[in-house]
């Protein structure tokens, strides 16, 4: 389940939007927009100290905003009893704030997750797992880094629309049964803010940008993403699954303009 | 702030404050900086070069911390880069005035990048010049330079605006300063999305921006694949001599594009080596490619961002 409907992203960017003079000068840590966030995006929950089950790594300094390394990796493997069902991650002082929304199985293996984010200025990113026990654990970091969100768009256009909606699946490391397995998903898709400019035109390009991601394996579901304008061109996660022998994993993305991808690999046949 | 990295701002720096205020103090009571002008060597007859430190900006080198130059013909004279704060174009312009009172027609910038650009101020009445694809640039970054050169210069960076072209360049452009005649051209994406280059037609001396640097360390903001491709087109035009955007006022052509191929190349190969090894982005930025960092200054400072960018590109090929 999501906690992200289009009314709430609005009032994420209103509230963005309102507080966006004021921080854009700030250069120090500050919770300030995470506490306007919190009850917000998790009202009536406790959010527990995470730092026991997860932890949030991020640079402390982005090399390049609009492609920002982030990585939340868990320290319990998803069984039946004990996982954890989502993670979210939180920009705090993006344009949209909630950058995407994980969602986990038993089968997932382990909940962790690496993707990339734009990161529009000095901010604390929160990452917010919940456990099927209906806990929520948080940890924090602070990233310094600017403009990620309104960065130029591929420096290659028509070729970004060309192999729009192709994806790369790559298992990292030998396929092993009964034991979590890494892979590597790359959606080739320009994931335009809105807030990009064309670089002749120097019109605004409309935003588009992938909605869900959906990763089953023989049609259980291992991964689901709802994400936002604050994932990176060319959208790009790992994750694990937990495979009980050779099967299929399948992805399906489906994007702001209703348009949808499919692509499916076999995993653990020869070779692979 | 890191040359040419477009969106790395750094923290406020009591340094670089306490130095902007000591270049105030210096004002009110001798010659400042500003007002001084920027050191430069004739590299041909009426071809001047003022060729930068080594450095990042701060409020001691005002932003200019890339080479600079001018051009004099008999009417008018051409700017080649502006520097990274209205103080460096000012102190640019003080060295104009020091071999010529004939009015800057021009202002030629070689991309979009602040330390190249900052200091268009400094010069009005001249047409700036650039690559088309530099309005929607600036648009895009300008603030974010702004916000850079303040932290970084502080009080130094007094006055700087970014100020947009006004004679685009698709393809080549011919500007007569009288009895001399340059000759402008745009590039497809290499360093940058917006290069392009000045050639002086009399004395055979040309600008390459930062599609050339010697001895600093590269910095890649527009595509790897695109950047190897322009330096050896470039490599078989000869020229008298080059300026590079980082690096000697004046080197020889095309020797001296030797350095940066093989960086370039040697980042190719080893970007693409971690991608089919499947390491991650963020171990990528920490592990590929330093054995290239024989012969570059500011090497750390420069190369993890270049993996990333070229990582952004390579992984999809």
């Amino acid at each position: 389940m999501s906690y992200r409907g289009p009314a709430l992203t609005f009032v994420l960017l209103l509230l963005a939007a309102g507080l966006g003079a004021a921080g854009a000068e700030e250069t120090m840590p500050s919770e300030a927009r995470w506490a306007e966030l919190r009850p917000i995006l998790f009202e009536g929950k406790q959010l527990l100290d995470g730092d026991a089950i997860l932890e949030l790594r991020a640079p402390a300094r982005a090399l390049e905003a609009a492609l920002v390394p982030v990585a939340v990796k868990t320290k319990f493997a998803q069984t039946p009893a004990h996982y954890i069902t989502s993670i979210r991650l939180v920009v705090d002082e993006n344009p949209a704030p909630l950058a995407a929304s994980f969602h986990f199985t038993p089968d997932s293996g382990q909940a962790d997750i690496e993707t990339r984010l734009r990161v529009n200025d000095y901010t604390y990113i929160h990452a917010v797992a919940e456990t099927n026990d209906g806990k929520f654990y948080v940890v924090k970091t602070f990233v310094k880094a600017a403009g990620g969100c309104s960065a130029p768009m591929s420096k290659d256009a028509e070729a970004a629309i060309d192999r729009l909606g192709q994806m790369k699946f790559q298992q990292i490391g030998a396929f092993a049964p009964n034991t979590p397995n890494l892979v590597q998903l790359m959606i080739s898709h320009p994931n335009h803010s809105g807030m990009q400019m064309d670089q002749l035109t120097r019109l605004y390009v409309p935003a588009h940008y992938v909605e869900t991601v959906a990763v089953a394996l023989d049609g259980r579901p291992v991964l689901s993403v709802d994400a936002d304008i604050s994932l990176s061109e060319d959208p790009h996660f790992r994750f694990y699954y937990l495979p009980r022998g050779p099967g299929t994993l399948t992805v399906t993305v489906t994007d702001s303009l209703d348009k949808s991808f499919t692509g499916s690999w076999p995993v653990g046949e020869k070779g692979s | 702030m890191p040359i040419c990295s477009a969106f790395e701002p750094s923290p406020l720096s009591r340094r670089a404050l306490l130095r902007g205020l000591l270049t105030l103090s210096v004002a009110a009571t001798g010659p400042s900086i500003a007002a001084s002008s920027l050191p430069v060597t004739e590299i041909a007859p009426g071809v001047f070069v003022y060729q930068a430190p080594y450095e990042e900006a701060d409020a001691a080198n005002l932003g200019a911390i890339a080479n600079l130059g001018f051009v004099i013909g008999s009417n008018s004279v051409a700017v080649i880069d502006s520097g990274g704060s209205r103080a460096a174009g000012l102190a640019l312009l003080a060295a104009v005035r020091a071999h010529t009172d004939r009015p800057v027609s021009h202002v030629v910038n070689t991309h979009f990048h602040p330390d190249h650009i900052l200091g268009n101020s400094a010069f009005p009445g001249a047409k700036i010049v650039a690559h088309p694809r530099m309005v929607a640039a600036l648009e895009a970054r300008g603030d974010f330079y702004l916000d850079s050169v303040r932290r970084d210069l502080g009080v130094a960076a007094a006055g700087t605006v970014v100020i947009a072209p006004d004679l685009l360049v698709d393809g080549e452009l011919q500007i007569d300063l009288g009895e001399r005649v340059l000759s402008i051209r745009s590039w497809p994406t290499a360093h940058s999305d917006s290069d392009i280059t000045l050639r002086d037609l009399t004395s055979d001396s040309w600008f390459l921006g930062d599609l050339l640097f010697v001895r600093r360390m590269p910095t890649l903001d527009g595509s790897l694949r695109g950047w190897i491709r322009v330096l050896r087109r470039l490599q078989s035009q000869p020229a008298a001599r080059v300026v590079p955007g980082h690096g000697p006022a004046s080197v020889v052509w095309p020797a001296s594009v030797e350095p940066l191929l093989a960086y370039l190349n040697g980042l190719a190969v080893a970007v693409r080596r971690a991608v089919a090894q499947g390491v991650t982005l963020a171990e990528a930025e920490d592990s590929v490619g330093f054995d290239l960092k024989d012969g570059w200054l500011l090497f750390d400072q420069g190369h993890p961002r270049n993996v990333a960018v070229a990582f952004a590109e390579l992984e999809w090929e």
